[in-house]
């Protein structure tokens, strides 16, 4: 036998007085051990078994920093080859203009070009035999990703190069979602469709206008329910922004949505301020709007998992396979960091020269290191040590009171509610 | 974007010139990669800063020996270790294939065990990452695993499944500590 302790990225839930329920944040897995071991600073385990909860996330041996453990398996994680993951700016520009938007901060609009598309084609023909990826998994992104369809369409064309299975979505804010459209990228495999409401048609209308500064609320969900009516591939889910002005009216929505018949997912995202915003409907961390969202939309059937709007293990900025490519065919670090000289890996085209590889080297080996602080945190592997573009670009923006007040609370409801029902069915067994 | 000039660069004392057939290289001997000289200062000979050259080092070392493929073999059914070991072999596979644990190989207690499947559905939610071809096709995810999802949030808790054997189990163990040792040492690893 020899002396483990336990993880610091765990979360211990109490059952009952006997019984304890370990959530390792690092694998998202579960056990169930006495409440005596939970309490235990030291455990004492074979090894074969201790192998088992080492591997999961459990616990790790007394004489090993658990910090490095876990920095080693994520490391193993964010060098995986398996998908090679695309997000496609296609274009900057937009038909609405929302005031939190990151990128009303561009100084111009831009449409990838037919040359770049093919550019960026080749390239990603390249990029899967480098990486040797089993998939391709493909978001198109603006602007606005459907504003032009003739550059869709082209894109659609060349894409018939790529040899292995294609999934991927478009994120939109659903306005000019027409049957071709959907069609396209249905074919192709991308079939998720991931539309921006800002709460009911009184405040979406007043948050997310049109240049004249007319609503689209209900063009949007005209075409949502057209998609769902139409097509039984398509995945839709409406994001919904949760704002100062929109949280109040969740219930509302959730019960239109109902009225309505709309039967795909109902995500919510907390807005953030852009650096170079002046927007300030943004909550603060200790707020608990996400769970309180989170808890209406349970009542009305739409059920989601905690952290299911946090990166896992590391933020994508951080991982081998994946590129953010903007419409000018040039790679970047970060979704947010567009524009910024910081986050500028180079051109499609030299992915592979020396120098671009040590920029990006540079931005996975020295700048993803969490600070001291972040070490030991419990919330480590879900929260990566917080947005690097946020750290970076505004301050260091802790969200352990985030995640303290939301996801914990839907974590430990989600494991006991399924706790009780296993324990019912024994009993009816 | 580029540092040419010769003040923002140093050469790395992992570089040596040779002659070869009349002609100058250089040679990284890290990156066991040459170039023919032709004077100029650019990686991966001339680094901006220690920190960029033991980026790239890690960066290339990680990439070269620390990763592993997917699809994933699903051994619930046809759980055979000689299968397992062949397609391990032909295919550099050291961390993702699909096991799930017996009940009686956990620490005397009941075992919540989330199918990797589930968790897969998860990160494909929250990061994109979508790792089981057998199951979903073409990228669509049936409305079942969703709702399967959602029911306690994160996954199904499985069933017990004997299928594998823990000799197996103990492979993959062993496999995925020899990568892990592996980055311990890249991570140990010092330009000066």
């Amino acid at each position: 036998m020899n002396q483990y302790k336990w993880s610091p990225y765990i979360e211990k839930i109490k059952i009952d007085e006997k019984k304890t329920c370990i959530y390792s944040y690092i694998t998202n897995k579960q056990i169930i051990v006495s409440s005596n071991d939970a309490s235990r600073g030291t455990i004492y385990l074979d090894s074969k078994k201790a192998r088992l909860l080492i591997d999961n996330g459990f616990i790790c041996k007394t004489e090993d920093d658990p910090y490095i453990v876990f920095m080693n398996q994520r490391d193993l994680e964010r060098y995986s080859s398996s998908i090679l993951d695309v997000v496609l700016h296609l274009n900057y520009d937009c038909n609405l203009a929302c005031p939190y938007c990151y990128q009303n901060s561009l100084p111009k609009t831009i449409t990838m070009s037919e040359q770049v598309i093919h550019n960026v084609i080749d390239n990603l023909n390249i990029m899967i035999k480098d990486h040797n990826s089993s998939k391709l998994f493909l978001t198109l992104i603006g602007g606005e990703p459907t504003l032009h369809f003739g550059i869709v369409e082209i894109l659609f064309k060349s894409m018939k190069s790529i040899k292995i299975p294609i999934s991927g979505e478009v994120v939109t804010n659903g306005t000019l979602l027409s049957d071709g459209y959907v069609e396209q990228c249905l074919k192709l495999g991308i079939d998720t469709f991931d539309i921006t409401l800002d709460g009911t048609k009184e405040t979406h209308d007043k948050l997310r206008i049109h240049r004249d500064g007319s609503g689209s609320f209900d063009e949007i969900i005209n075409n949502i329910l057209n998609i769902q009516n139409k097509y039984n591939d398509a995945n839709l889910t409406i994001n919904y922004n949760l704002s100062k002005q929109t949280a109040e009216n969740v219930e509302t929505f959730c019960e239109y949505l109902q009225k309505i018949g709309y039967t795909g997912q109902l995500s919510f995202s907390l807005i953030f301020e852009p650096p170079e915003s002046d927007y300030k409907g943004a909550f603060q961390n200790h707020d608990n709007i996400w769970r309180i969202a989170n808890s209406t939309a349970a009542k009305y059937n739409f059920n989601n998992a905690p952290f299911y709007r946090t990166p896992h293990l590391f933020c994508p900025m951080y991982n081998k396979s994946s590129y953010f490519i903007d419409p000018q065919g040039f790679i970047w670090s970060c979704i947010n960091g567009i524009g910024k000289s910081h986050y500028y890996q180079g051109p499609i085209n030299s992915q592979n020269d020396w120098h671009q590889m040590t920029i990006r080297a540079r931005r996975l080996e020295t700048l993803n290191t969490p600070r001291q602080i972040c070490k030991y945190c419990k919330f480590l592997p879900v929260c990566t040590g917080c947005c690097s573009y946020l750290n970076e670009e505004k301050h260091f923006h802790c969200l352990r009171g985030l995640y303290q007040n939301n996801e914990v609370p839907l974590l430990k409801k989600q494991i006991l509610e399924s706790i009780t029902e296993q324990r019912k069915r024994g009993q009816d067994a | 974007m580029s540092f040419k000039s010769t003040k923002q660069k140093y050469k790395s004392k992992y570089v040596f010139r040779v002659c070869f057939k009349g002609e100058d290289y250089l040679v990284n001997k890290m990156l066991d990669y040459s170039e023919l000289d032709n004077n100029s200062f650019d990686e991966p000979f001339y680094f901006r800063s220690t920190l960029d050259e033991l980026a790239l080092y890690r960066y290339y070392f990680k990439k070269k020996y620390c990763t592993w493929q997917s699809p994933i073999l699903n051994v619930r059914s046809k759980a055979d270790e000689n299968i397992i070991l062949n397609y391990v072999a032909e295919n550099n596979i050291f961390h993702s294939i699909q096991i799930v644990y017996s009940n009686d190989t956990l620490y005397e207690h009941d075992i919540f065990h989330i199918d990797n499947k589930m968790i897969n559905l998860v990160r494909h939610k929250t990061f994109k990452i979508y790792t089981d071809e057998n199951t979903f096709t073409n990228g669509q995810i049936p409305q079942l695993y969703y709702n399967s999802l959602n029911s306690i949030g994160l996954g199904l808790i499985s069933p017990i499944n004997r299928s594998i054997s823990d000799s197996t189990v103990r492979f993959k163990m062993e496999i995925h500590q020899q990568i892990l040792n592996k980055i311990n040492w890249i991570n140990s690893f010092t330009v000066d």
